[in-house]
């Protein structure tokens, strides 16, 4: 079931085409994460689900109802800023409680259930928001934002201020809590990591469109074009002929999803999807090899750079690649390594 | 073994360089008692009978009721009004906004006895306590519009949006969200207009509305150095004192930085709609009167007056000493008032407040309280500087000393105090590290606070009459004189060039307001 749907909304601040025509359906009791690069549209996109901002064209729908002209405190969608955006003035249960109703004779004890219910301590009730830390004024902010229990949260960049060990903590907690009451939301990050770490449903947006929805799975797997697909993680990206589907490249022929396609094509791979094997002199191999030019030591993962050829006495294509491996069995600066390729390449073009 | 033994925990008192800055501060503190300390030794010196008797009479309480009458009926219109209109020009989309937050710093130019001699012309049948409140208000409304604009453009768009996303109507946000963070501008414009209407002592006399400011010029004109005159100004000075702790009651502990950095986006403009109408005739009337009226009556005087009003020999020593007078003592005031307004910021303690409290009671008196405590001592304990130049400053000082205190205390409210910690982990020693980094963040306010203080001089004229050296007569003084014959056309060129002399200081006032923004 769609909760929110955007019809080919558009926006422009002065000469700047901020939003071209956006279409996104959000399901309900999703968590979608919109990631772009900054100027990419993403916040614009939040600003016009919440309310701050009017399209220029195009329409807001939240459960099939028209929201477009409707201001944004009959909206009743939750938002959260990049920073807290906590009242300076009010202390922390005021903060919290800020959108109950004052004579709301339950509004002591949703402030107290609602700082449990983000972790934090009942003793910070009468603090001030500068006396807590960023991690905690993003608690509170996400508790009054709950406190009206909307269908819909908006997250804008919430964790980005934050330090990397507590930025994971905290999003799990908001997942948590989200998924807990039951409540749909929007992230907008342009940290990759913290999108696929979020979401079950991924938007990615570029120069004010919308590139590519879906699980972040077949966005991961299946990118739309080049940019998406090294957004997303690190990526090879290589040229090939096509032959019934199968493409011919550096890497010999090998399995895509394009089936049956011909003629030339761009073809992507993930870097996971290559097993780098130290060959011995005495082993010999069809499969596509390399060359290890220079090897750099990341922990757990060996990144490596390789001179991948096949058949060169043939053809002579070379191409260097960047490519992973355990450091356990990471071989040496000159090795001659076997190529394997698990899985098949996405094609992201071709010319028939 | 601990790396913070606990006795390093407990901090010392005062560190090193909160003493170099305590010691300049309470050096300008002892200072600025000057004139307390010569009323309270009038007190005394003229012993509790005498006191009593002159305090506790009908005429002392007839004007404690006046004043306090001409402060409840202003303060309140002129916060209202302000806010309203830097609503208005800053967070509407009213046609021309950029004009008429011009228009509406513009009465700064014109002296608020100047204002007064102006509606003394057009209309002569006002008078009394709405009179004194209208020219007030007409005269002194800047002061509070222009840190309420400035702090609606600072405020965080974030907070508002916030409130709008928890259900609250645009009325609600206002009233629960942007008037509490207006609370520090407020309180502050407040004071100053407070402050104001307690020393004002042209403006009620053209409005013959007796305030204690006019009775004790009155006193001292009737009896050269009496103790009346001083004792009245006792009274006075605990009414100012009582303004100083309502503001600092109202002003509480409220914080006036916003919490963390926050996206310095630009806050959204409203549709006036239907309201475009009235709002742009409402910013139209405040304008005629606060700016049209007195440029009216200074036209018809002039153009009254002809060429014979044009005295160029008188005239142009006057404007001489007059420019003279303002920026000397603008830079002493500006120097003497940045270690107490540092401390209050960045130090507050119970000295520093009494300290800051000190720089503030002394702007309270009227002129002719400071000029008399200064007359007393010259000529008591140093007679060679009896109606000198220097005297003339340090009265200047004193009176202005709340002025430069309100805009050096919100700029360094402004230079967070973690750029002073960095440039010391860099290397700087700690006075340097104010001097590169606070002292020049606050830079652009301390000269807008300098422009307000030589605005001041400019116009100042109650303490200039009676400590001016033989032969410096200012633009006021002269204004003055011809005013009290009744010879309103002759005034009149000394009221242009004064209003003229103001332009470029209002001009820079409103170019800080621009600049803090950005």
């Amino acid at each position: 079931m769609t909760l929110l749907e955007l019809k080919s909304v558009s926006k422009r601040f002065g000469d700047h085409l901020a939003l071209d025509g956006v279409n996104l359906a959000v399901p309900a009791n999703s968590r979608t994460a919109i990631v772009g690069p900054s100027g990419s549209g993403k916040t614009t996109v939040l600003r016009i689900i919440a309310g701050f901002e009017t399209p220029d064209s195009g329409q807001v729908l939240l459960e099939g109802r028209d929201l477009t002209n409707t201001p944004a405190h009959r909206r009743g969608i939750g938002y959260v800023a990049q920073e807290g955006a906590l009242f300076p003035h009010l202390s922390i249960a005021e903060n919290i409680g800020f959108g109950l109703e004052r004579s709301d004779p339950t509004r002591r004890v949703r402030v107290t259930e609602l700082m449990d219910l983000v972790g934090l301590p009942a003793t910070m009730r009468d603090r001030r928001p500068h006396e807590l830390s960023g991690g905690q004024q993003q608690r509170v902010a996400l508790a009054r934002a709950l406190a009206r229990k909307p269908k819909l949260m908006l997250l804008d960049e919430p964790f980005s201020a934050l330090d990397a060990g507590l930025r994971e903590a905290m999003r799990e907690m908001v997942g948590d809590a989200l998924r807990a009451a039951g409540i749909a939301s929007i992230l907008v990050t342009h940290d990759r990591a913290e999108a696929l770490g979020f979401a079950d449903h991924l938007a990615v947006m570029r120069d004010g469109a919308l590139i590519q929805a879906g699980t972040p799975q077949t966005l991961y797997r299946e990118p739309a074009d080049a940019l998406t697909a090294r957004f997303l993680g690190d990526a090879l990206i290589i040229d090939a002929k096509m032959e019934d589907g199968r493409a011919l490249s550096i890497f010999g022929p090998i399995e895509t999803n394009a089936i049956g396609a011909n003629g030339r094509a761009t073809i992507m791979l993930r870097t996971e999807q290559i097993a780098v094997t130290a060959l011995d002199s005495a082993t010999r191999t069809n499969g596509p090899t390399g060359r290890v030019l220079s090897q750099s030591f990341h922990g757990a993962r060996c990144r490596l750079v390789v001179e991948a050829m096949w058949r060169p006495e043939e053809s002579g294509d070379k191409q260097s690649l960047t490519l992973e491996t355990s450091s356990l069995s990471a071989p040496e600066v000159g090795a001659v390594v076997r190529l394997d390729i698990v899985g098949p390449a996405h094609v992201l073009t071709r010319e028939d | 073994m601990s790396l913070l033994p606990s006795a390093t925990l407990r901090r010392p008192r005062l560190r090193p360089r909160h003493l170099a800055v305590t010691s300049a501060a309470a050096l300008v503190a002892l200072l600025s008692l000057i004139p307390l300390g010569f009323i309270v030794f009038v007190a005394i010196d003229s012993g509790w009978d005498t006191a009593s008797a002159m305090v506790f009479r009908p005429r002392v309480g007839e004007l404690v009721v006046n004043t306090l009458a001409l402060v409840a009926v202003t303060l309140p219109v002129a916060i209202g009004l302000s806010v309203g209109l830097a609503w208005l020009t800053e967070r509407t989309n009213l046609p021309l906004r950029r004009t008429w937050s011009w228009l509406l710093v513009a009465p700064l130019a014109v002296p608020a006895f100047v204002q007064s001699y102006a509606w003394n012309t057009v209309a002569p049948g006002l008078y009394g306590l709405f009179g004194a409140a209208l020219v007030s208000i007409l005269a002194y409304f800047p002061f509070m519009y222009l840190p309420v604009a400035a702090q609606l453009r600072r405020l965080d768009p974030a907070l508002e949006e916030t409130a709008a996303s928890l259900g609250k109507s645009p009325a609600a946000i206002f009233f629960s969200v942007v008037l509490p963070q207006l609370r520090l501008a407020i309180s502050g414009g407040a004071l100053l207009i407070g402050l104001h209407l307690l020393a004002e002592y042209g403006l009620y006399v053209l409005m013959r509305y007796d305030t204690f400011a006019t009775a004790i010029v009155d006193q001292f004109q009737s009896v050269f150095n009496g103790p009346a005159a001083n004792l009245l100004g006792g009274v006075l000075v605990l009414l100012c004192f009582a303004l100083l702790g309502l503001e600092s009651f109202v002003r509480g502990d409220a914080r006036y930085a916003r919490v963390g950095g926050g996206s310095a986006r630009s806050t959204g403009r409203g549709h006036l709609g239907r309201w475009a109408l009235s709002s742009q005739l409402a910013l139209t009337a405040v304008v005629l009167l606060s700016v049209g009226v007195p440029l009216y009556t200074l036209t018809r005087w002039l153009v009254l007056g002809g060429t014979d009003i044009w005295k160029l020999d008188s005239i142009v020593p006057a404007l001489g000493q007059t420019a003279f007078l303002a920026l000397a003592g603008a830079g002493i005031t500006i120097v003497a008032a940045l270690p107490a307004a540092w401390l209050s910021v960045r130090a507050p303690s119970r000295l520093a407040r009494l300290i800051e409290s000190s720089h503030y009671y002394v702007g309270a008196l009227p002129g002719v309280i400071v000029a008399l405590a200064l007359v007393t001592i010259t000529v008591r304990v140093a007679l060679p500087l009896y109606q000198t130049m220097a005297t003339l400053l340090l009265a200047y000082l004193l009176m202005f000393l709340p002025r430069a205190m309100v805009g050096l205390r919100a700029s360094i409210a402004q230079a967070p105090v973690e750029l002073e910690r960095a440039a010391q982990s860099l290397g700087k020693p700690p006075l340097v590290a104010v001097f590169q980094t606070t002292v020049r963040l606050a830079a652009p306010g301390a000269f807008a606070a300098a422009a307000l203080v030589g605005l001041g001089i400019a116009n100042e004229l109650t303490g200039t009459l009676m400590l001016a050296p033989n032969g410096v007569r200012t633009l006021a003084t002269r204004f003055w004189a011809y005013t009290a014959e009744l010879d309103f056309s002759s005034a009149a060129p000394y009221a242009l060039l004064m209003v003229l002399l103001s332009l470029p200081l209002v001009l820079l006032l409103r170019l800080e307001a621009d600049r803090v923004v950005k």
